[in-house]
């Protein structure tokens, strides 16, 4: 299916609900099964890492079967070691997301793998330690690496409804760029 | 971005009708929105690795047929096809109840269509575009 398939879709307010609850209980579960597969990992050590038990993981990993809330996902976040990006967004974006997400090749590194090369990550740490401010050069990859990075031109260039949507994806700790809906272009009428 | 895709493709009646369209068109709002995002990640997973529990390969008593599987609105659903000249083929959408399927001769169906494609029976199959 295109995007643009999506979007003539996506005119009907019941769809754009039922997307954002599509990209919850079945988009998770392909995430969780990326993640697992890059790693090498097993729903027994995701269980043990998580503090739950192994069935709950392969429910968790079956499309539909379950609703994971928000604790859940943070209890899962933790045990990848990764971040947690919960936030109401435009449906541009929520559909990039959505296109851009490919299951073969999806991935998320742990801290201590992003942490070395992770050159937002070392801007974050010279703010907090008040060695730069968010004029400098390292201040504009903070703003970038905490969130500001989410431009307003995506709503513009789709215009599509003022409603936001909600997208919930894991992300690497303190980067979340990927989640930007740049390319997205409305179809011709 | 891999770039892969596994193609899905659908069968036609001898009438020429797309039943995998006709079995998408009954399903609810959130439904359909289950199966867009369901199918769409399975097209970019390798055929090689459409594996439990969203894929599977061996039907009791049916040689050949597979199913994908999830879940929606309380329900598990099924798309049943087989693997032909480099894509999947569905033949049946059903849903799937303690070891019952919805229609009941799902299975049967499946099996015919798979058949008569094998056979060269079948009008050619087309892309799965919902």
């Amino acid at each position: 299916m295109s995007s643009n398939q999506i979007v003539d879709k996506l005119h009907t307010p019941e769809y754009r609900a039922a997307f954002v609850a599509s990209q919850i209980n079945i988009g998770i579960p392909f995430q969780l099964r990326a993640l697992l597969k890059t790693r090498g990992k097993t729903q027994e050590w995701l269980a043990e890492r998580a503090g739950m038990r192994q069935p709950r993981i392969s429910g968790l990993l079956s499309p539909g079967k379950t609703r994971p809330n928000i604790e859940t996902l943070r209890r899962l976040a933790e045990a990848f070691d990764c971040g947690l990006a919960v936030r109401f967004v435009p449906f541009s974006e929520l559909v990039s997301w959505s296109e851009s997400f490919d299951p073969e090749s999806f991935t998320v590194p742990g801290f201590d793998d992003e942490v070395p090369q992770n050159e937002d990550m070392k801007a974050i740490a010279d703010y907090v330690q008040g060695n730069s401010s968010l004029a400098s050069p390292q201040g504009t990859a903070l703003q970038n690496a905490i969130g500001s990075g989410v431009s307003t031109a995506p709503m513009k260039a789709c215009q599509m409804t003022d409603a936001p949507a909600l997208g919930i994806h894991l992300v690497p700790r303190g980067k979340r760029k990927h989640a930007r809906g740049r390319n997205f272009k409305r179809p011709a009428a | 971005m891999s770039g892969w895709e596994t193609p899905i493709r659908c069968y036609r009646s001898r009438a020429g009708n797309n039943l995998i369209a006709d079995w998408y068109a009954d399903l609810s709002v959130q439904e359909k929105a289950d199966a867009d995002e369901f199918l769409k990640n399975m097209r970019r997973t390798k055929s090689v690795d459409w594996k439990t529990p969203n894929y599977r390969s061996r039907l009791r008593g049916l040689e050949g047929v597979g199913e994908l599987r999830w879940q929606s609105e309380k329900k598990q659903h099924r798309l049943l096809g087989f693997f032909h000249a480099g894509a999947w083929i569905a033949l049946v959408g059903c849903t799937h109840k303690q070891q019952i399927y919805n229609p009941a001769e799902a299975l049967d169906t499946a099996h015919k269509y798979m058949k008569e494609i094998k056979n060269g029976k079948a009008l050619p199959t087309v892309e799965y575009v919902l």
